[in-house]
């Protein structure tokens, strides 16, 4: 049936997107030895390994997942990185890979379907395939918390061993050599100095004329969110053709710019730059006296072999904070019999994401006019001083809404789950719903972690990650004031009713996913140095989120990428 | 997988949890395409929970209006389930209602490709498709 609403744009999308050709390619063979091994072709690890090899070095980036092509219907709205009720569409393989979740009374195995899991993309792209793509730099304050706030009792929170200014020219290069559509004019903290953006911002849609309105009543500044999207052809890629399925899906026109369609491609133009897909590191292996030599990898899915060690003078790790974390703590031997980089005992501590306070306003008139992506204003007023909680979040109004998504999230508390009061509220009010949320700065807790589970095993035999504990309380807090704002904004936007409400006390990890081997001066706190270097060891790194002290209030990608220019930068240079 | 029997009191019970107006009801958009689909994948295990909340709507439809629920139309169908809703009969169907409710919204709500919603009604309906964006059948 010819239900592929996507083609009215009269454009050939198989022609536009091209992936499925270099997932057909044979595999070239994995060799003994590389300058470089890189573990995870995300955010992370796709920039360090296009930089490794074009600073000439032979470098093996190895992936567990596959390409994901997008789908030319759309996609699946009950299998994607938003709603995953029956299935991923970017990975991981289901009942392969189990985690446990240890936050409640009794652990469980969970699969990548159930929140609890915490799921980031596990394919080429990492999340980067399938993401929103807001590309916001954090702000200054966001790199010294502890000495902005004090350090609340039982939590973690710490300044990063670097500065703003330190990431400010590694944030450009992202910004400009993948690309990012936005409008420094209005950027109040970083304004100065800045080169602007490539590309010119996403135009305010019909959820956001009414959203403008109520923030220059309440006196708010807003900007629109900078995103890694074309707005207009760059980088030999096409502009967004805002359709409906961004969030979750990957881009049916390559207009999303993920490291899958930018870092990596460059990278493998070089020469020196090997793409292995579906191949699993069981572990980072060490030598007698306790250096890292390689890897040991499981390149079954691959080429139909088995366990295999890989040599590298280097090796950059990139998993995303929790499989990291994991791979460090299977990576064990008499030298470092609780796992490599673990001597004072903090990989896996301080897990965090971001708490998402939404509100949800009902608006006389349809404010819902179908342009994608959909999040096109923003104000980043209560990032910081907020009274009498540490921190707080960039506000926004959200992507659009999936029909689905919106009958399980988006209805008032008071309407009916079933019924013709249902289904009359579903018609009369999709297109009238706004809503406004945004990414709270998490109070870290050193109890919040991830542990390798004593007795479930992947599908390769590995100990999985065992998440548990929970954010600080402080968080909540944060997040109670900063729905109280969402709500502001609605009220003042026209707003007849507003629902929803802040999140409770809990674990989160997910698509921003954060800080389990944070960077730091002293060994004793800190897993890394500022460059991303695990204490102790010449040739190991690590390049995600996990390094991340704190996790900004903001979404996160463009710090991951900008600290991986940093490090890629300085590890080519060794 | 049902039988005939269980079919209609199935069609019945989705159409009470998304019934007609000028919108098609439940079963209308795709709700049973999108249940069989799922009951021969990942919903299997729900299987007999519905098969049980089925049995019990029509005991109970009998009990109180001498006909099996499928038959006793909208209003006593209606009727029983708000009662059940609050507690005051049928207990399997009650603890599989947020459920059945919300399989029923999948299938209705959801893109075309998992089985319901032929031709992207609700879409239409709900307005997240815009007029004329469907191509030609």
């Amino acid at each position: 049936m010819a239900h592929g609403w996507l083609s009215l744009t009269g454009r050939d999308l198989g022609a536009l997107t091209g992936l499925s050709r270099a997932a057909d390619a044979a595999p070239e063979p994995i060799q003994a030895e590389y300058d470089c091994i890189v573990i995870g072709a995300g955010a992370g690890g796709g920039i360090v390994a296009c930089l490794m090899a074009e600073a000439g070095h032979r470098t093996l980036l190895v992936e567990r997942g596959s390409h994901v092509a997008p789908d030319p219907d759309g996609g699946d709205h009950l299998r994607n990185q938003r709603l995953s009720l029956y299935g991923v569409n970017a990975g991981p393989s289901l009942a392969e890979n189990p985690r446990v979740d240890a936050t409640g009374s009794a652990p469980r195995t969970v699969l990548a379907t159930d929140g609890a899991w915490n799921n980031n993309a596990s394919c080429v792209g990492g999340g980067t395939r399938v993401y929103g793509a807001q590309a916001w730099r954090f702000h200054p304050k966001d790199f010294r918390m502890a000495s902005e706030y004090g350090v609340p009792d039982g939590s973690s929170l710490a300044d990063w061993p670097i500065t703003y200014g330190d990431l400010a020219p590694h944030y450009e290069r992202v910004e400009w050599e993948l690309g990012v559509a936005g409008d420094t004019s209005s950027y109040g903290y970083t304004g100065s100095g800045s080169r602007g953006y490539p590309m010119p911002p996403f135009p305010v849609t019909g959820s956001g004329v009414p959203l403008a309105r109520g923030a220059a009543s309440l006196g708010w500044e807003t900007l629109p969110p900078p995103m890694l999207m074309n707005t207009i052809p760059y980088g030999g890629r096409n502009a967004c053709i805002h359709c409906r399925h961004c969030v979750g899906f990957p881009c049916p026109v390559d207009a999303k710019n993920g490291v899958h369609s930018t870092m990596i491609p460059r990278g493998l133009a070089t020469g020196l730059l090997q793409l292995a897909t579906g191949a699993v590191v069981r572990e980072i292996v060490t030598d007698g006296k306790g250096e890292v030599t390689g890897v040991a990898l499981l390149e079954e899915a691959y080429t139909g072999a088995n366990l295999r060690s890989v040599r590298a003078r280097t090796v950059v790790v990139a998993a995303g904070a929790i499989e990291t974390a994991r791979l460090l703590l299977n990576s064990r031997s008499s030298m470092h019999p609780d796992g490599l980089g673990n001597a004072s005992g903090h990989v896996g501590r301080n897990l965090q994401g971001h708490y998402y306070p939404s509100a949800r306003g009902l608006m006389e008139e349809p404010c819902w006019d179908g342009v994608g992506p959909g999040p096109c204003i923003a104000t980043c007023r209560f990032n910081h001083g907020n009274p009498g909680v540490i921190g707080g979040a960039m506000l926004c109004n959200d992507f659009i809404e999936l029909p689905i998504i919106f009958w399980r999230n988006g209805l008032p508390p008071d309407v009916p789950r079933w019924g013709i009061e249902n289904k009359r509220w579903m018609r009369e009010n999709y297109r009238r719903t706004l809503q406004v949320t945004g990414p709270v700065q998490e109070i870290p807790s050193p109890n919040a972690r991830v542990e390798l589970d004593g007795s479930v095993r992947d599908r390769w035999g590995i100990p999985v990650a065992r998440l548990s504990g929970r954010t600080h309380p402080e968080t909540v807090k944060t997040a109670a004031a900063i729905w109280e704002r969402c709500c502001e904004w609605l009220r003042a936007s026209g707003a007849s009713r507003i629902w929803g409400g802040p999140p409770g006390l809990g674990l989160s990890g997910g698509q921003h996913q954060a800080g389990t081997c944070r960077m730091g001066r002293d060994p004793r706190s800190s897993v890394t140095d500022s460059f991303g270097r695990v204490h102790g060891h010449q040739n190991l790194f690590i390049a995600d989120a996990s390094l991340h002290v704190t996790n900004g209030g903001f979404n996160p990608v463009l710090t991951v990428m900008a600290m991986a220019f940093r490090i890629g930068g300085f590890v080519a240079a060794l | 997988m049902l039988t005939p029997s269980e079919l209609s009191t199935l069609r019945a019970f989705m159409d009470c949890l998304i019934p007609a107006d000028d919108w098609p009801s439940a079963w209308r958009n795709g709700v049973g395409q999108y249940l069989m689909r799922q009951f021969a994948g990942p919903l299997r295990h729900m299987l007999p929970a519905y098969r049980s909340a089925l049995a019990e709507l029509d005991a109970e439809s009998v009990a109180r209006f001498s006909c099996p629920f499928a038959d006793c139309g909208s209003e006593r169908q209606l009727e029983l389930l708000v009662a059940i809703a609050a507690g005051e009969a049928c207990p399997e169907t009650r603890n599989l209602l947020p459920a059945a409710a919300s399989h029923a919204a999948e299938g209705y709500y959801a893109d075309p490709g998992n089985g319901g919603n032929p031709e992207m009604t609700s879409w239409r309906m709900v307005g997240y498709l815009l007029p004329g964006e469907i191509s030609a059948p």
